[in-house]
């Protein structure tokens, strides 16, 4: 390994003063964030420039601290630039210099990255050293054109039961999750990183949880939860929490895209979560507020709908000419009081493939996760599911569809007909299989067959409230004395006859060892 | 607004000590109070002062790590479009010159080497 004496020399052997001049700016004005320079009159929009500090220091307090400040041009005015500034702005005075890059923001990203902790411009904030990653790669770039995108078709198994069967996410799509605080919309996204370790390493797509306006002690949980789960190693962390300027939480998605499309573009498949865009939406408010643009609904500025929506086309499912990979993106967005009607809820409705609805209703009764089928939907739909979710999904869709209709009748159950009695314990029945714990997500093959048994009549001997129990007992018979009909289910991805066959068997001596005790 | 009615003032101060310039003022103060705008006249003046100093800090200026390498330094600046009366000395520079003025900047210096190398090392 070189050593820093003779890396030094090197670079001193190699140097050569720069031809010609530098286009540098002054700084006019800066607060909070945002900085008005003089000069720059060949800036681009979206270019990054340094914050020169070190241009009136001497060199000996130059080195105490050289860490650069960088901004990113966002307003080219008449007779000013105004620049955003990404992280240090304390460090920004009036008068400083400022030199133009002629680069656009990028992030470097590469394999080294899996494991880590990163800021949105690429620093790692672990403390485990710098990532190595050496390319580097601008964070806002077109979205991939009609030609070059392929149909969704492959799943993305989330792990959960309710999500997979009624609502299946495809490699490719956006599946929005939204709903109040608190109920479960990171829940839902982390249980959909941990599920993909029980997928084939070759086929596993690489998770980017990218946390935006978090604390700082719920990203370090989650470090912690994916570390000792062992899903850290496939999982990169794009960090920009509440206590960052609001630059930084505004690019931090599209730093978490960058990341997505550098494994997309070598033919592998990635997932990208975004938690949360609502956070990001009110940061690119308050920038916008600052660098002076008009402000237009709810004091969000014009453009806010394109912050979304040229994020989220990044997501694709690209052709076989392409290399065939993937970039799935989970958007979380947050409401206020259940109102799926407010103004950023509704424009990412509009661009996503299809919402996963968490309700505190549902939360505070109990049913966890707190998901709406009723009025969650994927748009991709059965394409996205093997032919075994495909068969079993069907009947249960229709049994909740039945239990919500009947769900006004359900206070006066002691005087309904048997029939519609019936049903509702049916419903009840299906919603407590579909009841799921935390972190605890399951392989497909398992959540087919749960579900088939469920929709098959073999738990209808017990009661709705003693269906976690048995369900639990029933996954446990299954892995000790069904592992072959598990793995043929994984194997062909269908239930075919005779898989079904020996299935039902099992099912049997489940049933009688249950009722037996 | 009041940055047009500033550079219709600044163009009004670009003609010196005319009689035009005196009595193009005057017809914009008849105008400012004719629309009621005569209130404007301290901020323009204020901003009028402000463009003046950014001007004058934008202003070439070569500064010399030693005053022995000013007359090299002042000619080589000048061929680069940088043209300054006089070189000013600033030890921190350490060695060779820089020249400014006008958004662009030359750094021929010893201090804007090692900090190129330093960086350069320790990205």
């Amino acid at each position: 390994m070189e050593s820093i004496i003779e890396r030094i020399e090197k670079e001193i052997a190699a140097w050569e003063p720069t031809e010609g001049a530098q286009e540098v700016g002054t700084v006019r004005a800066t607060g909070d964030g945002v900085a008005e320079i003089d000069g720059l009159t060949n800036a681009m929009l979206g270019e990054m420039v340094l914050f020169d500090e070190t241009f009136d220091r001497s060199l000996e307090e130059a080195l105490k601290d050289p860490a650069p400040v960088y901004g990113l041009v966002l307003n080219l005015e008449e007779e000013a630039v105004r620049v955003v500034v990404l992280g240090g702005a304390e460090k920004v005075r009036e008068g400083m210099l400022v030199r133009r890059t002629k680069q656009q923001l990028s992030i470097p990203v590469g394999e080294s990255l899996l494991g880590r902790v990163v800021n949105p411009l690429g620093v790692p904030v672990d403390g485990k050293g710098p990532t190595g990653a050496k390319e580097l790669r601008p964070i806002e770039r077109p979205a991939y054109g009609v030609i070059e995108r392929a149909s969704v078709n492959t799943p993305l198994h989330t792990g959960i039961k309710a999500v997979d069967s009624m609502i299946p996410i495809g490699r490719g799509q956006r599946e929005l999750i939204i709903g109040d605080r608190g109920t479960g919309k990171t829940s839902v996204a982390i249980d959909a990183i941990l599920n993909q370790k029980s997928e084939p390493k070759e086929k596993r797509p690489i998770c980017i949880y990218v946390a935006i306006g978090q604390k700082e002690s719920k990203t370090a949980k989650l470090v912690a939860e994916l570390a000792e789960k062992g899903a850290l190693e496939y999982t990169i962390i794009v960090t920009a929490p509440a206590s960052v300027s609001a630059s930084l939480q505004f690019i931090a998605p599209f730093a978490g895209a960058a990341i997505g499309e550098f494994f997309m573009d070598q033919g592998k498949d990635a997932l990208v979560i975004y938690d949360d865009l609502s956070k990001q939406a009110t940061a690119y408010r308050q920038m916008s507020l600052l660098l002076r643009r008009p402000p237009g609904r709810e004091a969000y500025p014009g453009d806010i709908f394109y912050l979304h929506s040229r994020l989220l086309e990044r997501a694709a499912k690209l052709s076989d000419a392409k290399g065939g990979g993937s970039l799935t993106a989970l958007p979380i967005i947050e409401t206020q009081e259940g109102d799926v009607s407010a103004y950023i809820p509704t424009n990412v409705i509009s661009i996503t493939d299809g919402q996963i609805y968490l309700e505190a209703d549902l939360f505070n009764k109990g049913q966890r996760p707190a998901i709406n089928v009723g009025i969650s939907v994927s748009r991709v739909g059965s394409a996205a599911q093997t032919k075994a979710m495909k068969k079993v999904s069907g009947k249960i869709k229709l049994e909740l569809a039945q239990l919500r209709e009947l769900e006004a009748f359900m206070q006066f159950s002691s005087d309904l007909d048997p029939e519609t009695k019936k049903r509702i314990d049916t419903g009840r029945r299906m919603t407590a299989v579909l009841s799921q714990g935390r972190a605890e997500p399951l392989p497909f093959e398992m959540e087919a067959v749960v579900i088939f048994a469920a929709t098959n009549g073999y738990l209808d001997t017990f009661e709705p409230e003693q269906i976690p129990e048995v369900e639990a007992r029933l996954r446990e018979f299954l892995e000790r004395e069904a592992g072959g009909t598990l793995a043929a289910v994984k194997e062909s991805r269908e239930i075919r006859e005779e898989t079904e066959r020996t299935l039902r068997e099992k099912l049997d001596v489940f049933l009688s060892r249950t009722t037996e005790s | 607004m009041t940055n047009r009615y500033t550079h219709i003032l600044e163009a009004i101060a670009e003609q010196g000590n005319t009689a035009g310039a005196h009595e193009a003022l005057e017809l914009l103060i008849v105008h400012l109070k004719r629309h009621g705008r005569e209130k404007l006249l301290p901020k323009m003046a204020r901003e009028l002062a402000n463009t003046a100093a950014r001007r004058s800090a934008r202003a070439a200026s070569v500064e010399v790590a030693h005053q022995r390498y000013a007359k090299d330094a002042l000619m080589q600046a000048e061929q680069s479009g940088i043209i300054a009366k006089h070189a000013k000395v600033n030890h921190e520079l350490l060695s060779g010159w820089r020249a400014h003025a006008d958004g662009q900047l030359i750094d021929h210096s010893g201090k804007g080497a090692l900090l190129a190398i330093y960086q350069k090392v320790t990205t």
